[in-house]
């Protein structure tokens, strides 16, 4: 069973049946991280075919072998126990894409050598205040819960390959780009609370669980 | 979110200029619909056949588009109709907007005739112009799907054979979902333009994140707690059919009847549906995903290629739905047309010397058959193509039957006769019959106290709403609401006053605005932009020869009471309508022949011949 570390903890759960496929997920996402909306520079995308009934939530499902962390060249990849997520230093990131390349699901987005991944906004995700239909809900989950979101995630992982489609080919010519740009200040991106305290950062905006409130 | 650009597609000289949208026109019109008829009226000469080189066609986003404001998917195309010869626009949902915004792009302004099959593809900033000979041909999914195969995750806006044939009714799919009305597809075809196809890139800033969302996360919740929008998060638009059908009025049979089927109520939807689906940026996913594997049907589809037409199963309305669809056809326009040679046939007054087969009521083969026939301009095809043109065809004799209103087929299934407030409402909207620019529709909950009303419409608006008093009021004030939420790209469906007496207004517009653009507008400044929307809207109307005589409905609507239901008895007195006519000309402060005062008129002038600071340069009327 693939959930040792996360039994106990809350976690981002996903129901492709229920997703509306309306992306507000993804814009909340960017918008609250990086302050510009977008549906592809965001944590969680949706895989979305028009014409097919095709959409569904992609995002980091927090799995055991966590490659991106152990090939990350400089550790900007680090764990967070608390939260049960991988979370980025920014400071750190050369921008190389190799936990692009390296993540089973996708779920990390790149471009001009700037990454996105969930860090679950501290514990208060701002995606599941957006869901119409939970579709994504942030819950204290059981063992069979996350064994369902493997499955579910692995069953869904063809046609996710197919969507993002990012090839070796493609990062070398981001690569080629340059060193890593900032896009924004770093005053945008989210801290966690204790790392905001620490800097004297103000806090988090609170945000709706995903009980519906 | 200022950085989205106008792009000005010459498809004759395979041309494209990029410039941003002036300043000076956010702040009158902000974007999307008020912004488009701007344009087209800058740009497109007078009297221009619909269908030529020279019409304008222009693509436009609405301000908010894009961003995670509620319900902010909405796009125009809006062109001279060939329909209605008049202000033609159709608005869609989906998720093109987004992806054309994220492109870079707020408005692509189209004119000349490409010479062979061409699409736009729009990326970066960047307009190319494309050769689209291996799509040419096909409908309006398979073509998506082509184009998904060939360039990636893309959106686009197609038109289908119907299009390209100039079917007058064609319409601008994305996705499964529709830019419907006015026959925009048909402009397309008419350039031999099969698609615009965006991909994203380029983000939309938000200048205050977090208050932004904050904004969004309490309007979402207000919004939330209305039933009205419960109710269409599950039934889609279904619902209005059984409480029209319950009164009498739904359009039945040619609107010769205003009663039908519980066949076609929102339960007998419900069971054709595997889920319901969203637009951009939507949490109150209204559309139905059938089991018959298309989207819909709307209550206006429900209502006019459904009743309207004697249709009696829900499955044979569910795959009509999917067929026009599929095909780029105005359900709207294919009902009312269908409906009207259904009668016409019935009388005798046309006969199978045109229609080529025996017309019958509710006939699931052979209206599908007359799609396709349409979809091709094969023999009656080629003359229902002609939408209400088609007179030339059927006589003289067939104006009396036709249900549309400045040439356009009338898009609510509601009957009018009954609710006198919706009557006066279709005979002045801009593009024809059409409900979505000013229905008061608070004035069919009759429980509703009017001190409630009166808060929303103004005082002067009366209780009764088969009263002729009192309602030009709730009209007047529904124009402007409604070219708003159009300008910023929000759905109607949250749109204050729209369902509900409540959602998203003025009020909710001004804190969006601020946060995500620092733009200090208060409602007073955004009801101007609404009156700047309708008054270019009525003249551009007035230059192609629109007069107060064409603010009118249809004779039926006039002559023949309703037969059955609570609603029997009523129709709409003429002279009692013209006073309903008057009162609304002077609220909207034109004379009482239906032309703008002349200080406006010049104010619109001044602006339309204004050279923009930023771009340096006098832009030409196109030759």
């Amino acid at each position: 069973m693939r959930s040792g570390d996360l039994v106990g903890l809350k976690q981002l759960l996903f129901y492709p049946d229920k997703c509306t496929g309306c992306k507000l997920c993804s814009v909340a996402c960017s918008t609250y991280h990086l302050g510009f909306a977008s549906t592809e520079k965001t944590a969680i995308r949706i895989v979305r075919e028009p014409t097919q009934g095709i959409e569904y939530p992609n995002y980091c499902i927090q799995c055991e072998e966590k490659p991106c962390m152990t090939f990350c060249p400089t550790d900007a990849l680090v764990w967070d126990p608390k939260l049960g997520i991988v979370e980025l230093v920014d400071d750190l990131c050369i921008g190389c894409g190799v936990c692009v390349i390296k993540c089973p699901y996708e779920a990390i987005a790149f471009w001009d050598r700037n990454i996105i991944k969930c860090n679950l906004c501290g514990g208060a995700p701002q995606c599941v205040s957006f869901c119409p239909e939970e579709a994504i809900v942030y819950k204290e989950a059981t063992e069979e819960d996350i064994r369902e979101r493997y499955e579910t995630a692995e069953s869904l992982l063809p046609l996710t390959q197919a969507h993002f489609g990012f090839g070796v080919g493609e990062l070398k010519d981001a690569l080629k780009k340059g060193p890593k740009r900032r896009t924004e200040p770093i005053e945008r991106r989210q801290l966690r609370p204790s790392t905001a305290k620490a800097l004297g950062r103000p806090k988090a905006l609170p945000v709706h669980d995903g009980d519906g409130g | 979110m200022h950085k989205r650009k106008v792009a000005f597609v010459d498809l004759a000289k395979e041309k494209v200029k990029v410039e941003p949208v002036p300043k000076e026109l956010r702040r009158r019109f902000l974007g999307g619909r008020g912004i488009n008829v701007y344009y087209l009226h800058r740009f497109l000469k007078e009297g221009t056949d619909p269908l030529s080189p020279d019409n304008v066609l222009v693509f436009g986003n609405g301000y908010l588009v894009g961003t995670s404001a509620p319900e902010s998917s909405r796009w125009v195309v809006t062109a001279k109709s060939p329909e209605s010869c008049l202000v033609g626009d159709g608005n869609g949902g989906g998720f093109f907007g987004q992806e054309m915004r994220l492109a870079g792009f707020d408005h692509l302004v189209i004119t000349g005739r490409a010479e062979g099959p061409t699409y736009l593809y729009l990326e970066d900033g960047r307009v190319e112009l494309r050769d689209a000979t291996p799509y040419w041909g096909m409908d309006t999914l398979d073509v998506q799907d082509a184009f998904r195969m060939d360039l990636g995750n893309v959106e686009a806006a197609v038109c289908g054979v119907s299009g390209e044939r100039l079917v007058r009714f064609a319409c601008v799919r994305n996705g499964m979902k529709t830019s419907a009305r006015t026959g925009g597809g048909a402009v397309m075809g008419s350039k031999n333009l099969k698609a615009v196809v965006a991909r994203g890139s380029i983000d939309i800033a938000i200048d205050h994140p977090l208050e932004f969302l904050q904004a969004c996360n309490e309007i979402k919740d207000y919004v939330h707690r209305s039933k009205v929008v419960k109710t269409l998060g599950r039934f889609g638009t279904a619902f209005l059919y059984d409480a029209s059908n319950r009164i009498g009025a739904i359009r039945t049979k040619n609107s010769q009847l205003n009663q039908w089927l519980d066949t076609l109520d929102s339960h007998h939807i419900e069971e054709q549906a595997l889920k319901m689906v969203s637009c951009a940026s939507c949490f109150v996913h209204c559309r139905h995903r059938n089991v018959w594997g298309g989207e819909g049907p709307e209550y206006s589809t429900t209502g006019i290629l459904g009743a309207n037409c004697g249709v009696e199963k829900t499955e044979d309305l569910v795959k009509l739905n999917n067929l026009c669809n599929r095909l780029g056809l105005d359900t709207s326009s294919a009902g009312t047309i269908l409906a009207w040679a259904m009668e016409l046939y019935e009388r005798g007054i046309i006969d199978a010397s045109v229609t080529e087969e025996p017309l019958g009521w509710g006939d699931y083969e052979q209206m599908e058959r007359l799609l396709y026939k349409i979809n091709f301009r094969e023999g009656f095809g080629d003359v229902l193509a002609e939408s209400t043109h088609a007179w030339k065809r059927f006589g003289e004799a067939s104006k009396d039957y036709l249900i549309a209103i400045k040439g356009l087929p009338q898009s609510d299934p509601h009957d009018c006769r009954y609710i006198k407030g919706f009557a006066l409402g279709i005979a002045v909207a801009s593009r024809g019959a059409d409900h979505l620019r000013n229905r008061p529709t608070l004035e069919i909950f009759t429980t509703l106290p009017l001190e409630v009303k009166e808060g929303i419409y103004g005082a002067g608006v009366t209780a009764d709403p088969t009263g002729y008093v009192g309602k030009a009021m709730p009209v007047a004030w529904s124009d402007d609401m409604y070219a708003v939420i159009d300008n910023v790209g929000i759905c109607k469906f949250v749109c204050h006053g729209f369902n509900s007496p409540h959602l998203v207004g003025y009020e909710e517009v001004q804190r969006l605005l601020k946060t995500a653009a620092s733009l200090d507008m208060t409602p007073a400044d955004l009801r101007q932009i609404g009156r700047n929307t309708i008054d270019m809207e009525r003249m551009f109307n007035l230059r192609e020869g629109m007069t107060r005589a064409d603010d009118t409905l249809p004779k039926r609507y006039f002559d023949e009471p309703l037969p059955a239901g609570l609603a029997k008895g009523h129709r709409i007195e003429r002279d009692a309508f013209e006073k309903m006519l008057d009162e609304y000309y002077i609220l909207r402060g034109w004379n009482l022949d239906g032309t703008l005062k002349e200080e406006r008129r010049r104010e619109l002038e001044d602006l339309l011949a204004r050279t923009f600071p930023a771009e340096g340069e006098r832009l030409e009327v196109a030759a």
